[in-house]
């Protein structure tokens, strides 16, 4: 995992997840868990979750909406899309790579 | 469940606590959950990342009533400590056994009469503990006063202290309080005639860790009542 993500340790993967989850509508709490165990297929636990929520926010990646009830929902800010784009581009070379490897092999 | 919330770091609470409280209620955790809280709050207090709000960056800087607060905790310590040192040090007079205590004696209503201002200084706007330090001001007073009146000044110090220790522990939620409790009944038993002059000791360094507390933590802001 490349910068900014580097950085974050054993958040970077949840970071990850939880940016992709963001990408399409904000989000709060319960349900970007149950999307991100939808997307990655295991389940995020809630320490996880606020550490790597509140890292993305201190980076401006993500930014707090205004709290319905005790729910306070996340959404993307435009470094957050901008960042999030960079990533996964950094991930479909990644991608193509080894299965252009794999293929090779297979041949 | 809301104990274990109770690990993360004051700032982290009040940031995240609600949200956090809302998310358990929807998803009951597992023991998995629980152990992964624990981590998280592990790493909330080894890297905070609550620091960029106004509201906790207000609080991580800590403001001249902190400061003021924390350096007399300190120095009503270090009080405690040096007359505790001195009473141990003096001599004895001529005939009854107890040693020349007035120079210590002076001192240690030094140090009860800091540590009660720095009590006050902490109570904010609670009646409690601003009834309790106004009662150790009181009796400090009283401390350098003759016989009796000495003695009542030192008990009355003693247990206002230690009823002000519990009220940190069981209206503050300040868990160091129990140590000043303990410590500040240890002084009871102050006596000139042997070692036991050492025993204002205690309580010194019970108020130097109060201070030392209270400048970390950014009293007297999170005390609750």
């Amino acid at each position: 995992m490349t910068q900014p993500f580097g950085e974050l340790g054993r958040f970077a993967e949840p970071s990850l997840y939880i940016l992709v989850s963001l990408s399409d509508s904000p989000k709060h709490g319960y349900a970007i868990m149950a999307d991100v165990e939808e997307i990655s297929g295991s389940p995020l636990g809630p320490g996880t979750l606020y550490g790597a929520l509140a890292r993305l926010e201190r980076r401006g990646l993500i930014e707090a909406l205004e709290p319905e009830d005790r729910r306070r929902p996340y959404r993307l800010t435009g470094l957050g899309a901008s960042t999030l784009r960079i990533q996964l581009g950094q991930l479909e070379g990644f991608l193509r790579t080894g299965l252009e490897r794999l293929g090779g092999d297979a041949r | 469940m809301s104990r274990l919330l109770n690990l993360y770091p004051a700032a982290w609470q009040e940031r995240y606590r609600d949200e956090m409280m809302d998310l358990l209620a929807e998803h009951p955790p597992t023991w998995r959950d629980r152990f992964d809280l624990v981590l998280g709050a592990l790493d909330a207090r080894l890297n905070p990342q609550v620091h960029g709000r106004p509201a906790a960056s207000e609080r991580d800087v800590p403001g001249p009533r902190t400061i003021a607060v924390s350096i007399g905790a300190l120095i009503g310590g270090a009080l405690w400590i040096a007359g505790g040192l001195a009473m141990n040090a003096a001599p004895f007079g001529a005939a009854d056994g107890y040693r020349e205590s007035t120079a210590a004696t002076l001192i240690l209503a030094m140090a009860a009469l800091v540590s009660a201002l720095a009590a006050i200084g902490l109570a904010g706007r609670s009646g409690t503990f601003m009834g309790i330090g106004r009662a150790m001001l009181v009796m400090a007073l009283l401390i350098p006063l003759p016989w009796p009146l000495v003695l009542f000044g030192v008990f009355g110090t003693a247990f206002a202290t230690c009823a002000y220790g519990i009220a940190l522990v069981r209206e503050g939620g300040q868990p160091a309080g129990i140590v000043l409790a303990v410590t500040a009944l240890a002084l009871t038993s102050i006596n000139t005639q042997d070692e036991r002059a050492l025993l204002s000791i205690p309580l010194g360094l019970a108020w130097v860790a109060i201070g030392a507390i209270a400048l970390i933590r950014r009293w007297p802001a999170p005390i609750r009542a």
